[in-house]
Protein backbone atom coordinates (compact mmCIF):
# COMPACT_ATOMS: atom_id res chain seq x y z
CA UNK A 1 0.00 0.00 0.00
CA UNK A 2 1.36 3.37 -0.92
CA UNK A 3 2.32 5.62 2.01
CA UNK A 4 -0.10 8.32 1.32
CA UNK A 5 -2.92 6.05 1.46
CA UNK A 6 -1.60 4.41 4.76
CA UNK A 7 -1.33 8.17 6.21
CA UNK A 8 -4.99 8.78 5.08
CA UNK A 9 -5.86 5.43 6.83
CA UNK A 10 -4.57 6.30 10.26
CA UNK A 11 -5.86 9.51 10.17
CA UNK A 12 -9.28 8.44 9.93
CA UNK A 13 -8.67 5.94 12.38
CA UNK A 14 -7.46 8.57 14.67
CA UNK A 15 -10.85 10.93 13.79
CA UNK A 16 -12.79 7.80 14.63
CA UNK A 17 -11.26 6.85 17.86
CA UNK A 18 -11.49 10.52 19.59
CA UNK A 19 -14.58 11.39 21.01
CA UNK A 20 -16.79 13.96 18.51
CA UNK A 21 -16.95 16.59 21.78
CA UNK A 22 -13.28 16.40 22.91
CA UNK A 23 -12.38 19.73 24.08
CA UNK A 24 -9.92 21.82 22.36
CA UNK A 25 -7.30 24.34 23.82
CA UNK A 26 -9.31 27.44 22.81
CA UNK A 27 -12.37 26.05 24.26
CA UNK A 28 -10.13 25.08 27.60
CA UNK A 29 -8.45 27.97 28.38
CA UNK A 30 -11.98 29.97 27.83
CA UNK A 31 -13.39 27.86 30.24
CA UNK A 32 -10.43 28.30 32.96
CA UNK A 33 -11.03 32.14 32.82
CA UNK A 34 -15.33 31.77 33.24
CA UNK A 35 -14.10 29.04 36.39
CA UNK A 36 -12.64 32.07 37.89
CA UNK A 37 -15.46 34.24 37.68
CA UNK A 38 -13.66 36.61 34.78
CA UNK A 39 -15.98 37.85 31.76
CA UNK A 40 -15.03 36.25 28.41
CA UNK A 41 -18.17 36.59 25.80
CA UNK A 42 -17.64 33.35 24.72
CA UNK A 43 -16.72 29.72 24.69
CA UNK A 44 -13.50 30.08 22.83
CA UNK A 45 -10.17 32.24 23.16
CA UNK A 46 -7.35 33.46 19.94
CA UNK A 47 -4.02 34.48 20.11
CA UNK A 48 -3.14 32.12 22.05
CA UNK A 49 0.62 32.44 23.59
CA UNK A 50 2.05 29.23 25.85
CA UNK A 51 5.73 29.68 27.90
CA UNK A 52 7.43 27.57 30.18
CA UNK A 53 10.03 28.91 32.83
CA UNK A 54 11.91 25.85 32.80
CA UNK A 55 10.55 24.82 36.48
CA UNK A 56 7.48 23.54 35.42
CA UNK A 57 5.51 26.69 35.67
CA UNK A 58 3.35 27.86 32.82
CA UNK A 59 2.03 31.55 31.47
CA UNK A 60 -0.63 31.69 29.14
CA UNK A 61 -2.00 34.52 27.48
CA UNK A 62 -4.84 34.61 25.45
CA UNK A 63 -6.99 36.98 24.13
CA UNK A 64 -11.47 36.46 24.63
CA UNK A 65 -14.09 37.44 22.32
CA UNK A 66 -15.08 40.26 24.24
CA UNK A 67 -11.67 41.95 23.53
CA UNK A 68 -10.53 40.91 26.59
CA UNK A 69 -6.68 39.61 26.97
CA UNK A 70 -5.98 37.06 30.26
CA UNK A 71 -2.61 35.54 31.72
CA UNK A 72 -3.25 32.71 33.30
CA UNK A 73 -0.82 31.33 35.48
CA UNK A 74 -0.26 27.33 35.72
CA UNK A 75 1.99 26.65 39.10
CA UNK A 76 4.24 23.62 38.97
CA UNK A 77 2.18 22.17 41.60
CA UNK A 78 -1.05 22.65 39.92
CA UNK A 79 -2.50 26.15 41.42
CA UNK A 80 -3.99 28.18 38.57
CA UNK A 81 -4.64 31.91 38.79
CA UNK A 82 -6.12 34.19 36.02
CA UNK A 83 -5.78 37.91 35.72
CA UNK A 84 -6.94 40.35 33.14
CA UNK A 85 -4.01 41.83 31.43
CA UNK B 1 -83.23 -1.61 -10.53
CA UNK B 2 -81.05 -2.03 -6.82
CA UNK B 3 -82.07 -5.74 -5.90
CA UNK B 4 -81.71 -6.41 -2.41
CA UNK B 5 -81.27 -9.90 -1.29
CA UNK B 6 -82.53 -9.17 2.32
CA UNK B 7 -81.66 -12.78 4.05
CA UNK B 8 -78.01 -12.47 2.81
CA UNK B 9 -77.88 -8.83 4.38
CA UNK B 10 -79.18 -9.86 7.06
CA UNK B 11 -76.74 -12.60 7.59
CA UNK B 12 -74.19 -10.25 7.09
CA UNK B 13 -76.17 -7.94 9.41
CA UNK B 14 -76.46 -10.09 12.37
CA UNK B 15 -72.51 -11.51 11.91
CA UNK B 16 -71.40 -7.88 12.33
CA UNK B 17 -73.40 -7.04 15.26
CA UNK B 18 -72.41 -10.64 17.30
CA UNK B 19 -69.16 -9.74 16.98
CA UNK B 20 -69.13 -6.04 17.90
CA UNK B 21 -71.13 -7.51 20.63
CA UNK B 22 -68.36 -10.00 21.86
CA UNK B 23 -65.51 -7.50 21.40
CA UNK B 24 -67.88 -5.32 23.33
CA UNK B 25 -68.31 -8.03 26.16
CA UNK B 26 -64.86 -8.55 25.85
CA UNK B 27 -63.64 -4.61 25.99
CA UNK B 28 -65.93 -4.63 29.12
CA UNK B 29 -64.84 -7.53 31.04
CA UNK B 30 -60.78 -6.79 30.12
CA UNK B 31 -61.64 -2.94 31.34
CA UNK B 32 -63.30 -4.48 34.94
CA UNK B 33 -59.93 -6.97 35.10
CA UNK B 34 -57.69 -3.59 34.58
CA UNK B 35 -60.09 -1.71 37.09
CA UNK B 36 -59.36 -4.89 39.78
CA UNK B 37 -55.79 -5.01 39.20
CA UNK B 38 -55.95 -1.21 38.78
CA UNK B 39 -54.44 -0.47 42.56
CA UNK B 40 -52.19 -3.76 42.53
CA UNK B 41 -50.20 -2.45 40.06
CA UNK B 42 -49.91 1.17 40.87
CA UNK B 43 -49.20 -0.37 44.35
CA UNK B 44 -46.48 -2.80 42.16
CA UNK B 45 -44.75 0.16 40.46
CA UNK B 46 -44.26 2.40 43.74
CA UNK B 47 -42.85 -0.54 45.03
CA UNK B 48 -40.81 -1.01 42.33
CA UNK B 49 -39.59 2.43 41.90
CA UNK B 50 -38.72 2.71 45.15
CA UNK B 51 -36.89 -0.44 45.12
CA UNK B 52 -34.84 1.14 41.94
CA UNK B 53 -34.28 4.98 43.93
CA UNK B 54 -32.69 2.30 47.00
CA UNK B 55 -30.34 0.33 44.97
CA UNK B 56 -29.38 3.70 43.12
CA UNK B 57 -28.29 4.76 46.86
CA UNK B 58 -26.89 2.06 47.29
CA UNK B 59 -25.06 1.82 43.80
CA UNK B 60 -23.63 5.15 44.66
CA UNK B 61 -22.38 4.99 48.29
CA UNK B 62 -20.60 2.16 46.74
CA UNK B 63 -18.78 4.30 44.26
CA UNK B 64 -15.26 4.68 45.27
CA UNK B 65 -13.95 8.03 45.43
CA UNK B 66 -10.66 7.36 43.69
CA UNK B 67 -12.63 5.65 41.09
CA UNK B 68 -14.65 9.02 40.78
CA UNK B 69 -11.14 10.95 40.53
CA UNK B 70 -9.95 8.67 38.16
CA UNK B 71 -12.94 9.62 35.76
CA UNK B 72 -12.35 13.31 36.30
CA UNK B 73 -9.25 13.08 35.52
CA UNK B 74 -10.00 10.61 32.38
CA UNK B 75 -13.03 12.28 31.46
CA UNK B 76 -12.71 14.71 27.68
CA UNK B 77 -15.83 16.37 28.46
CA UNK B 78 -13.22 18.98 30.33
CA UNK B 79 -9.97 20.31 29.39
CA UNK B 80 -6.71 19.84 31.14
CA UNK B 81 -6.54 23.40 32.19
CA UNK B 82 -10.45 23.09 33.35
CA UNK B 83 -9.19 19.99 35.34
CA UNK B 84 -6.20 22.00 37.40
CA UNK B 85 -8.27 24.71 37.90
CA UNK B 86 -11.27 22.55 39.71
CA UNK B 87 -8.04 20.35 41.44
CA UNK B 88 -7.26 24.21 42.73
CA UNK B 89 -11.07 24.95 43.74
CA UNK B 90 -11.16 21.28 45.53
CA UNK B 91 -7.69 21.55 47.29
CA UNK B 92 -8.65 25.64 48.40
CA UNK B 93 -12.16 23.71 49.56
CA UNK B 94 -9.86 21.59 51.88
CA UNK B 95 -8.11 24.36 53.12
CA UNK B 96 -10.73 26.25 54.25
CA UNK B 97 -12.37 23.46 56.09
CA UNK B 98 -8.52 22.68 57.69
CA UNK B 99 -8.51 26.00 58.56
CA UNK B 100 -11.77 26.27 60.32
CA UNK B 101 -11.08 22.98 62.24
CA UNK B 102 -7.84 24.11 63.27
CA UNK B 103 -9.85 27.22 64.98
CA UNK B 104 -12.52 24.74 66.25
CA UNK B 105 -15.20 26.73 63.88
CA UNK B 106 -16.29 24.01 61.67
CA UNK B 107 -19.67 23.55 63.86
CA UNK B 108 -20.49 26.96 63.70
CA UNK B 109 -19.48 27.64 60.27
CA UNK B 110 -20.97 24.62 58.47
CA UNK B 111 -23.94 26.16 56.88
CA UNK B 112 -21.00 28.15 55.26
CA UNK B 113 -18.80 25.03 53.92
CA UNK B 114 -21.60 23.51 52.68
CA UNK B 115 -22.81 26.28 50.51
CA UNK B 116 -19.39 26.49 49.62
CA UNK B 117 -19.22 22.84 48.43
CA UNK B 118 -22.45 23.04 46.92
CA UNK B 119 -21.26 25.94 44.91
CA UNK B 120 -18.36 23.68 44.08
CA UNK B 121 -20.46 20.90 43.01
CA UNK B 122 -22.63 22.52 40.79
CA UNK B 123 -19.58 24.05 39.06
CA UNK B 124 -18.40 20.55 37.93
CA UNK B 125 -21.75 19.11 37.22
CA UNK B 126 -22.47 22.12 34.56
CA UNK B 127 -18.92 21.50 33.65
CA UNK B 128 -19.73 17.79 33.09
CA UNK B 129 -22.38 18.72 30.79
CA UNK B 130 -20.68 16.41 27.95
CA UNK B 131 -20.86 13.98 30.53
CA UNK B 132 -23.83 13.10 31.53
CA UNK B 133 -23.27 9.59 33.12
CA UNK B 134 -20.22 11.07 35.11
CA UNK B 135 -22.46 14.21 35.94
CA UNK B 136 -25.14 12.03 37.34
CA UNK B 137 -22.77 9.68 39.67
CA UNK B 138 -21.06 12.11 41.03
CA UNK B 139 -24.39 14.13 42.10
CA UNK B 140 -25.86 11.17 43.35
CA UNK B 141 -22.46 10.38 45.45
CA UNK B 142 -22.56 14.34 46.64
CA UNK B 143 -23.13 13.13 50.09
CA UNK B 144 -20.02 10.80 50.17
CA UNK B 145 -18.01 13.25 48.62
CA UNK B 146 -19.14 15.87 51.06
CA UNK B 147 -18.18 13.90 53.95
CA UNK B 148 -14.86 12.53 52.40
CA UNK B 149 -13.65 16.07 51.66
CA UNK B 150 -14.64 16.61 55.39
CA UNK B 151 -12.98 14.02 56.67
CA UNK B 152 -9.55 14.87 54.99
CA UNK B 153 -7.00 15.88 57.59
CA UNK B 154 -4.46 18.52 56.99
Amino acid sequence: MKTWMKTILWMLALLLASPAWAISKAEDIATTILLRGFACGGKQVTQIQQENDGHGNQTIRATCPNGVRYQIDVSAAGQVKVHPL
Amino acid sequence: MLKIDYTTDMKYWMICMSYMLAMLVMGGASVSANESNHSATVEKGVQQEASTQHKSIEDCSSISMDELVKRLKNTKAIGFFTKLAIRSDVLGFQDKVKKMRENKQIKDKMKDIKASFDGLLLKIIALLEKDPDLSKEIYLARHSIFKSLLEVQG
